[in-house]
Order: structure tokens, then C-alpha cells, then sequence
């Protein structure tokens, strides 16, 4: 079986040779305003790119001369040269003083396009990995720690996006934290609503379409209608003295919070009533027939029960919610998404990836943790 | 033990119970037979209030049941129903130690009661007591609700198809086993069924249901033997014959007479010994310190025929 080739692998690692040598890897400015040069990889890196090149190589050589261990191979090839390609860009600085002493390197397409294949070719193969749970969260978790460690100590200094990131440092952390506190709180707020409504829901048949149709009639709306639906009665709000004194307004951090705690009611109310739904009648009679009460059914049959499912539904409005929190940038909610509507209005890339990165980097995290927990959960219940 | 005086139960005009009168005795194990919506189950259900009356009365233990509070009144009933309904979250100890607990009885008291169940019904506690549901065999986790239902040492059972969903070998054990179990407890058992050998062999009386009314009414020789009713002759079609032998040991009717061949023992049933005869072609055979023959048998079930005349 290891002998066969492996096409899939194939592809990719000649996309990955082709994106090396046919497209520019980086953009060097001598400074934030002029438009800078475009470098393919050998130019900028030199030597050193050569090592790209290799790594390249040799996935390409595990596609077609199958050893038993291609998989792990795979991944640790794919480790390595995703690694040596994140830490060489700052060494390539040195080689391209004629473009100023202080030159910010901005990545170009030939980077994107290799990450993107490299992140393919680990996430594919390091599941599938013969390697122990702590191995494979060992390796995660030291990649993560290395490229955090590095840039501490500067070794990024001379990427652009680390330049916007040193000099909004302090805004940058304001808005992490702003958007953090968005997505949780209005998850929770979400969860504080859609987990009673969804269990009402499955009480009453009756009332199941007049709660589950708007939630979904909500779901549909595009955001920024919805901020435009509520500007209205959200600065009308901000009129009365209590509310006013909460910072409540037509825009901020209110239509931002409202708008996306109304898109988690779908996926947390529809979950909470799938739950429900999937408890065996019979378990419920039989809870019944030996004389639990009402109460003492929900608690401690009904509920254990419906968890991991409503818990799935909470997973998902997490997901939802830390991108759909972007959109607070642009009505002045701060946020992740206030680097990316500047960086737009100031066409600056490095800016925009600066709120985009982390929060690729937080959604992967937390899907991951998320989904951990969850089979945690399931497994303790169901099994 | 229960009382059933005129109760109905209608849902709008249908009446799934229609002015039924039941007593069932102390110690007694009375099965309810009849085809499906016949009312059997929701007879059984009115019992723990599991479904509200339209009328009648009902008692247990002398106590009209409007006088309890509903929950308790179902704490001191045992209930095992079809598809068991096992707590899928919890592992074995705490779905038996599931109405104890809601009586607030101690742990160490608890620990005792679920290990001496679980040998009652023939579960090794070491082995079981940490197992989840979805861990056990379809017989294993009926064992598990019928030791469940006697948890808290309730004197009545109801039970409504409780080893319906069973593979047929361990459906006889489970049914011998709990025959034996329900005669050494002494619990009153009402016990819901459409299998008609299941109720010849276990049943003290078989109650007989047709349109949410009591047909029939008697033990399962006089119901199978002498019964006068055409709904009740076209229900069985001779079928119960068979297994009214089962219900009777070789040791009660055997002779003295020595015969050649593979002994049978004296706790063998009569179906066993009538089986054997048709296998052997002969009409005698041996039994541990005798034989028996199959005039024998002939006359135990003449002699049945002729005490109901």
C-alpha cells in the first residue's frame, strides 16, 4: 500500500515548486508609502532559498518513491519547510540593503500560495500520523512557541506586518481584548436566550415554528443590513439616561453586540432543540414511571442528555461569531476588524493581515480546543 | 393488592379502557394478554397514573391512588417497560440506585442494595456495577431494568413487555429466572404481554383483553383448556397446550418404573419429556429414579380438563 504514489501529494508539492519559482514571494518598501519591488524567492533569499527548494523536493520525491513511514515523513518534511520558510523571510532582510537600511518585507503571492499548500499538505497527513496525541500536540504546540518566542525578541523585525504591529502595539491589544469580549459575550448572551427559546420549543410543538422560523429569517439577513435595521431603535435607546451612560448608540459596540448575539440564536436554539428531540422517548417514561418529577427529569436525565448536542450548537456560534465580529470595526465597535477596514481605507496589506492573522490564528484554537472538549463530553455521557 | 373498580379511559370518543374491573391478589403474578390496542398497556399504565383515568376507581394496598401524590405513589411501584429506557449517561450502579436515591437512602446502603440486586438477577456486581448501557447485551440490560425496578424493594411490579425486545433463548431464561425471582420475593406483578406462551408460563392468572374489555379472565389451564369464548378459542388455536406442559415438572407425575436410556432430570418440564418421546418414537422415557410415560402426560391434561368440569 505504501508503495503506490500518492497523487494527491504529488499535486500539491509541484504546486508548491511552481509557486516557488514562478511568483514573488516578498514586496520590499524602503517605507510604509512607496510602492516597493517585487521578489521571487532565490532573489531575496539567496542561498538560503535553496532550502525551500528542497523541502519541496523531497515531498515531491515521498509522492512518488513510497516508503512505509511516506505519512509521517510527510508531515515532518511539511513541518520543517513551513517553519524554515516563516524564518527565513528576516534573513533575506540583509541581502537587499540597496533598497534602504531599514526595508519592510511584505509578504507576496508566492508566501501565501506555499503556506496555504503546506497547511494542506500537514493538516492532511499529521492526523493520519503514527505519532501519540502528546507527540502531535507536542509538535503544535512548540511550532506556536517558537514563532511566538522569535517574535518577541525582534527576529521578525523586519516584516512590515511586525512594524504595524510595533507601532499599534498598545491598540492592538484594545482591540483584541474588545474583540474577544464581543464574541464571548455574545455568545453567552446568545446562549442566555436561544438555550431556553430552543427548549421551549421542544415543550411546545405548537409554538416550534413561530420560534425556529425567525431565528433562521434572522440567520438570512446580511449584516450590514442588519446594522442598518438597527440603528434605529438602538440610537433611539441611547436616548434614555441609563442607556446613554452604557455607551448605548446607533453605532459602537451596541449594533455590533446585538447583531452578532442574534446570529448565534440559530445555530444554539436549533441545537438546543435537536437535543431535546434526540432523547429517546422511552428513557424519559421510564424517568417518568419511577417517580422523578418534572424538574428532576430536566435535570437529570434531560439536560445530560441534550448537552453535547447543544454544546455542538455553541461550538458553532463561537466559530461564527469570533469572524462575524470583524464587522464591529465597521460601525465603530473596535476589534480585530478595525485594523482591516483601516488597512482597506489606507490600502495597506500588512495592516489588514494584522487583524486578520490573529484571528485565523483563534478560530483554528479554538475550534480545536472546542472540539476536544466536545468528544470529551460525549464520551462521558454516551459511552 | 390493586383494585380496579368501572374504570375507563377514553380519549375523546375512542375508549381504550371501557368500564374494566380488576383485582389482582397479593403475591400474584396476573399477565395481561391481548392483541395490540387492546388497552393492555394503558390498563397497566392507569395503575401508576402513568395515564389519567376518565373514570372509576383505582386502589393499591386499600388506598384509593388519587390519595397519594403522584410521584410518590410511582417510587413505590416497580415499572419496566419494553425498550427497558436505561439511563444512556449512567452506568449501571446509578440507574438502580436511581429511586433510592430520590428516597434519599444512604451510599453505603445503596452500594449494598445494587450488588445484592445484581446477583439477584444474575449480573456479576464486580463486572457490571461500572458498565454503561450502551456496554450491555439486550438481555444483560433487561436484567439491569428488572433489578432497577425492584430497587427499593417496591411489593408491586408492573411490567409492560419487559422482554419483548430479547432474542428468543434468552428470552425463555430471563422469563424462567424471573418466574423464580417474582415466587421467591413474593412481589405482586402485573405484567403486560402479546405473547401468549409467555403468559401460559409465567402467568398465576391471564387476563384476557379484547376492545379495552376484560374477555377472560382465569388461570392459564382453564383459559387454554375450557375456555368458551370465541374471541379467546381463535386467540390461542390450540397453541397453548404446549406450553401449559412447560409450566409442569416431570418430578410430579413420574412412576417408579425403571427404563432404558438417557435419563431426563425430575426438574425437566413435561414439554421436555413430550419432545424427547417424539424424538426417541418411543412413549417412555427414563427419568432420574423412574420414567414417565405418555399416558401420563395425556391424562395431566385430561385431568386439567375435567377438574374445570
Amino acid at each position: 500500500m505504501a508503495e503506490k504514489k500518492d497523487k494527491v501529494l504529488f499535486i500539491l508539492s509541484a504546486l508548491g515548486i511552481s509557486a516557488f519559482f514562478l511568483f514573488p514571494l516578498v514586496e520590499a518598501k524602503p517605507n510604509r508609502i512607496v510602492t516597493g519591488e517585487k521578489l521571487f524567492a532565490l532573489e531575496y533569499l539567496g542561498a538560503f532559498g535553496a532550502l525551500i527548494i528542497v523541502g519541496w523536493a523531497i515531498l515531491l520525491a515521498l509522492s512518488l518513491y513510497g516508503t512505509k513511514r511516506r505519512i509521517e515523513l510527510a508531515s515532518i518534511v511539511g513541518i520543517i519547510t513551513a517553519m524554515g520558510l516563516l524564518f527565513l523571510l528576516p534573513i533575506g532582510a540583509g541581502n537587499i540593503l540597496e533598497i534602504g537600511a531599514n526595508p519592510r518585507i511584505s509578504f507576496s503571492s508566492s508566501f501565501y500560495m506555499q503556506v496555504l499548500l503546506l497547511y494542506i499538505i500537514i493538516s492532511t497527513y499529521m492526523p493520519r500520523a503514527a505519532w501519540s496525541r502528546k507527540l502531535k500536540a507536542a509538535l503544535g504546540i512548540g511550532a506556536f512557541l517558537a514563532l511566538g518566542v522569535s517574535m518577541s525578541m525582534g527576529y521578525f523585525e523586519s516584516l512590515s506586518i511586525i512594524k504595524e504591529y510595533g507601532v499599534r502595539q498598545r491598540q492592538f491589544y484594545n482591540n483584541l481584548y474588545i474583540h474577544g469580549v464581543l464574541t464571548f459575550g455574545s455568545v453567552l448572551a446568545g446562549c442566555i436566550i436561544a438555550i431556553p427559546l430552543g427548549y421551549l420549543a421542544y415543550l411546545r410543538k405548537r409554538l416550534e415554528g413561530r420560534i425556529m422560523v425567525p431565528l433562521s429569517i434572522i440567520e438570512t439577513i446580511p449584516s450590514l443590513s442588519l446594522f442598518g435595521i438597527l440603528l434605529v431603535p438602538l440610537s433611539g435607546l441611547g436616548q434614555l439616561p441609563f442607556f446613554r451612560s452604557i455607551g448605548v448608540s446607533g453605532i459602537g459596540w451596541a449594533p455590533a453586540f446585538v447583531a452578532l448575539t442574534l446570529y448565534t440564536l440559530l445555530p444554539i436554539g436549533r441545537n438546543t432543540l435537536t437535543g431535546f428531540h434526540s432523547i429517546d422517548r422511552n428513557v424519559v417514561q421510564a424517568a417518568k414511571g419511577m417517580g422523578m418529577s418534572r424538574r428532576q427529569i430536566l435535570k437529570k436525565i434531560e439536560i445530560p442528555l441534550a448537552f453535547p448536542v447543544i454544546f455542538t450548537g455553541v461550538r458553532i456560534a463561537f466559530i461564527q461569531t469570533i469572524g462575524g465580529a470583524v464587522l464591529a470595526g465597521l460601525v465603530g465597535g473596535g476589534g480585530m476588524g478595525s485594523f482591516v477596514f483601516l488597512g482597506l481605507a489606507e490600502a495597506s496589506p500588512d495592516l489588514i493581515l494584522l487583524g486578520v492573522i490573529p484571528i485565523v490564528f483563534f478560530t483554528v484554537v479554538l475550534d480545536y480546543s472546542l472540539k476536544a472538549f466536545e468528544k470529551y463530553v460525549r464520551r462521558i455521557v454516551y459511552d | 393488592m390493586i383494585e380496579m373498580q368501572n374504570v375507563t379511559k377514553s380519549y375523546g370518543d375512542f375508549k381504550a379502557v371501557d368500564n374494566l374491573s380488576l383485582h389482582v391478589d397479593s403475591g400474584e403474578l396476573l399477565v395481561i394478554l391481548g392483541p395490540s390496542g387492546c388497552g393492555k398497556s394503558t390498563t397497566l399504565r392507569l395503575m401508576n397514573k402513568m395515564a389519567e383515568r376518565t373514570s372509576g376507581t383505582i386502589k393499591i394496598k386499600d388506598k384509593d391512588i388519587d390519595s397519594f401524590v403522584e410521584e410518590d405513589l410511582r417510587k413505590g411501584i416497580g415499572y419496566v417497560i419494553q425498550s427497558i429506557g436505561l439511563f444512556p449517561h449512567m452506568n449501571v450502579w446509578k440507574n438502580i440506585a436511581t429511586v433510592p436515591q430520590l428516597l434519599g437512602w444512604e451510599n453505603s446502603s445503596i452500594d449494598r442494595r445494587v450488588d445484592e440486586l445484581l446477583l439477584l438477577v444474575g449480573l456479576k456486581p464486580e463486572n457490571y456495577r461500572y458498565k454503561k448501557p450502551s456496554q450491555l447485551s439486550g438481555g444483560e440490560a433487561q436484567r439491569v431494568g428488572v433489578a432497577r425496578a425492584l430497587a427499593s424493594d417496591p411489593d408491586i411490579l408492573l411490567m409492560d413487555e419487559p422482554f419483548g425486545a430479547v432474542d428468543p433463548i434468552n428470552r425463555l431464561r430471563l422469563q424462567k429466572e424471573f418466574r423464580q425471582i417474582q415466587r421467591r420475593l413474593g412481589k405482586t406483578v402485573v405484567f403486560v404481554t402479546h405473547d401468549i406462551d409467555e403468559a401460559i408460563l409465567l402467568g398465576d392468572r391471564i387476563c384476557i383483553m379484547n376492545h379495552g374489555k376484560v374477555v377472560s379472565l382465569d388461570t392459564p389451564e382453564n383459559v387454554v383448556l375450557h375456555s368458551k369464548d370465541d374471541f379467546v378459542d381463535s386467540f390461542f388455536k390450540g397453541e397453548g397446550i404446549l406450553t401449559i406442559l412447560s409450566r409442569k415438572n416431570v418430578g410430579d407425575y413420574m412412576e417408579e418404573i425403571p427404563w432404558e436410556g438417557e435419563e431426563i432430570v425430575q426438574d425437566s418440564t413435561l414439554k421436555e419429556a413430550l419432545s424427547l418421546m417424539l424424538l426417541t418414537g418411543e412413549d417412555r422415557v427414563p427419568v432420574k429414579g423412574g420414567s414417565i410415560s405418555f399416558n401420563r402426560i395425556l391424562q395431566v391434561v385430561g385431568r386439567d380438563i375435567n377438574e374445570k368440569a
